[in-house]
Order: structure tokens, then sequence, then C-alpha cells
């Protein structure tokens, strides 16, 4: 099995759909979860290279899900990247603790354009690569 | 921690706005990005300018739940060492392309120098008044007009200004959308679409400790608050 480059964990699917077409568009391959069940699941299915997260899941804690994918072996080391509408300081957390996670970026929805995000999935994959 | 912050220290009224203003940061995002990944060909133009649009509302209703949280100390806005010219040329980045729709002159000068402030709700102040001041030159007036975002460094505060040409705004309006808040566009006349914007950046710059003022430099008149400078801070 082919792994998927990218799983995107988006409760907006539309959003999703559109972040799912601009990493096409860099030739990287995605699936789309709208809930922490189904972000697991695909996870299990499509073994994602790099996670893109909103910490804002309906019924659920981002950062719960974060802990519990971590708790997997095989996920450990998966770079995760946020992409939320949770700013930096409303996250509160420091940037030790986000290398501790395995958080290899966070960025502000409002704030962050498809070009910035595409542009630092391809980086954390070109740095794989070396 | 990590979920949406709840505004339970907001008034009743407030707090429905800042549901409607949550709810409205989904759709606009989405508006903003499908823009950004469609502009190609013939559209690029309108696609750019309907990005555009719905990135500069999308700020709009993320400056006023920060303003919303500030105010109410829902949200204390965390005090760090900003360097204020590092946050202009940020403001000045995002708002050239409106400046450079509207034909305006625009550009910044700055005497660089670091404050305590929240560097978000400075942010979000500076860019208020770059839009007020913005759409204040773009009404039917004559010539190219000017705006500048300003910082001067004055003995022990940065003054940190937004000049243009043209500025029908006084120090009495500012008391008047001080007074009218979310309601200032009842006001009409100057406030009608200037004092939603107007009394975020008033708040914003009440919760870093300083005030808004009406000031005139260098021929040209805009709104000014002053900051400490944080040398001055780190002797208190």
């Amino acid at each position: 099995m082919k792994a998927t480059d990218i799983l995107i964990i988006e409760p907006l699917e539309d959003l999703a759909k559109v972040l799912a077409r601009a990493f096409k568009r860099s030739g990287l391959s995605s699936a789309i979860a709208t809930t922490a069940q189904e972000a697991i699941r695909l996870a299990d299915e499509k073994a994602p290279r790099l996670v893109v997260i909103e910490l804002l899941i309906p019924g659920h804690n981002g950062m719960e899900f974060i802990h519990e994918f971590r708790s997997y072996p095989e996920w450990l080391k998966t770079p995760i990247i946020l992409y939320s509408h949770l700013a930096p300081e409303e996250l509160g957390l420091s940037d030790e603790a986000m290398q501790d996670m395995g958080i290899a970026g966070h960025f502000y929805k409002p704030t962050t354009s498809l070009g910035k995000l595409v542009g630092a999935t391809e980086s954390i994959f070109a740095r794989e690569h070396n | 921690m990590h979920n949406q912050p709840e505004d339970k220290n907001l008034p009743s009224e407030e707090k429905l706005l800042s549901a409607l203003a949550k709810e409205l940061k989904n759709p606009l995002l989405l508006i903003a990005r499908q823009a950004e990944l469609e502009k190609t060909g013939d559209a690029a133009g309108a696609l750019q300018s309907i990005q555009k649009t719905a990135e500069n509302t999308l700020q709009l209703v993320d400056n006023y739940l920060l303003a919303a949280r500030s105010e109410y100390g829902q949200h204390r806005l965390p005090l760090e060492t900003v360097g204020v010219g590092s946050v202009i040329y940020e403001v000045a980045n995002d708002i050239a392309p409106y400046a450079k729709a509207g034909k305006i002159d625009f550009g910044m000068e700055v005497k660089d120098g670091e404050v305590m402030a929240n560097r978000k709700g400075l942010k979000a102040a500076i860019r208020c008044l770059s839009e007020l001041v913005i759409a204040q030159q773009t009404k039917g007036k004559d010539g190219r007009q000017k705006v500048r975002i300003r910082a001067e460094r004055e003995k022990e505060i940065i003054s940190v200004s937004v000049l243009g040409s043209t500025l029908e705004i006084t120090n009495k309006d500012i008391e008047l959308a001080r007074q009218l808040q979310g309601n200032a566009h009842l006001a009409g006349g100057k406030l009608f679409d200037s004092g939603v914007r107007l009394a975020i950046a008033d708040i914003l710059a009440g919760s870093l400790g300083a005030s808004l003022q009406v000031r005139q430099i260098d021929g040209l008149k805009g709104l000014n608050f002053e900051l400490a400078r944080s040398t001055q801070l780190s002797l208190v």
C-alpha cells in the first residue's frame, strides 16, 4: 500500500477539500477526516507521512487527540502541523513543549495563506529526504 | 486551555455578537482560501479582490474578538517586549494592496524602539487605524492622497501615528465612538463606516495603557497613541 502524504483533520469539510486540492497541485496526496474517530481510522488505513490538524474538533479536544495519536508506536514520529483558529497565545504551549510533541509548525488560520501552508509541508518533506 | 475561548465574562449583548463573529470566521476563511486556489486565468483579478476582501473582513472580525475579550477582562493581553518597527512593517505589508487599489501614496516612517506591549493587540490597533485612515482618503477627494504609518521616539515614549492627507475625525468623535462602541455607525456622518474600527482601535490602545488622540504632523492629520519605551519600564 502506498502511503498517503498528508492526513487533513479539519471539521469544515469544504475547507478540507480546498486544502486537499492545494496539496494535490504540489503533487502531494491527502486524505480528509472531519472527526477524531475518522482520523484514527484513516491514519491506520492510509499511513500518512504528515498530519495537518485543526485543534477545534467538535466534541473533542485536539490536544487530547494528538496525545492519543502519539500513543501508537507507528505514529510516534509522524510530523504534525497545527492549522487552527487558535492563536499561539491561546494554545499556551512553549516551543519546547511543541517540539516534544512532534509539532512541526503552528499556523494561525486567518493569516495563513494556502501558499504558506503548502510551502511548510514541502519543507518538512524535503528535510525528510535529506 | 485548548478549546475555543469562551466568552462567559461578556455582557449578554456582547456574547451574541461574539458568537456571531466566531460563526463568521469559517465562511470568510473558506471564501478567502477558495479564491486563492482558483485565481488563475481571466478571473484572477476578481478572485484576488474577493480573497483580499474576505481576508480583510476576517481580520476585522478577529480584531473585534480580541478587543471584546480584552475589554471585559476575558483575555488579558500578555505583555512582552515588542519592536514597534517590525509590527508597523507587518501592518504596512498587509495594508499596502488596499492603499494601492485606492491610488494612495502609502508608506511608513519609523524610528524604531521597543515597548512593553502585546504584539497581537498592537498590530490589530495599528491595522484598524490604517484601514480607517485609508478609507477616509478615498471618499471623493481630488488629487493623490497620502497615508503614512509613523513611529517616533520622544524621550521615554514611542509615539505611533497613522496619518493621512484628509481626516474628518476629531477628538470629540473619538469620545463619541467610545460612548457608542459597536453602535458608532448610528452617529452617521464621519463615524458611519469608521466607527467600528475606531472603537476597536481605541479599546486595544486602552488595553495597552495608551489613549487614542487626533494629531497633526508635517501637514498630515491622523490618529495617534503613545506607548512607554521598555527601557523606561525596566527602570521602574
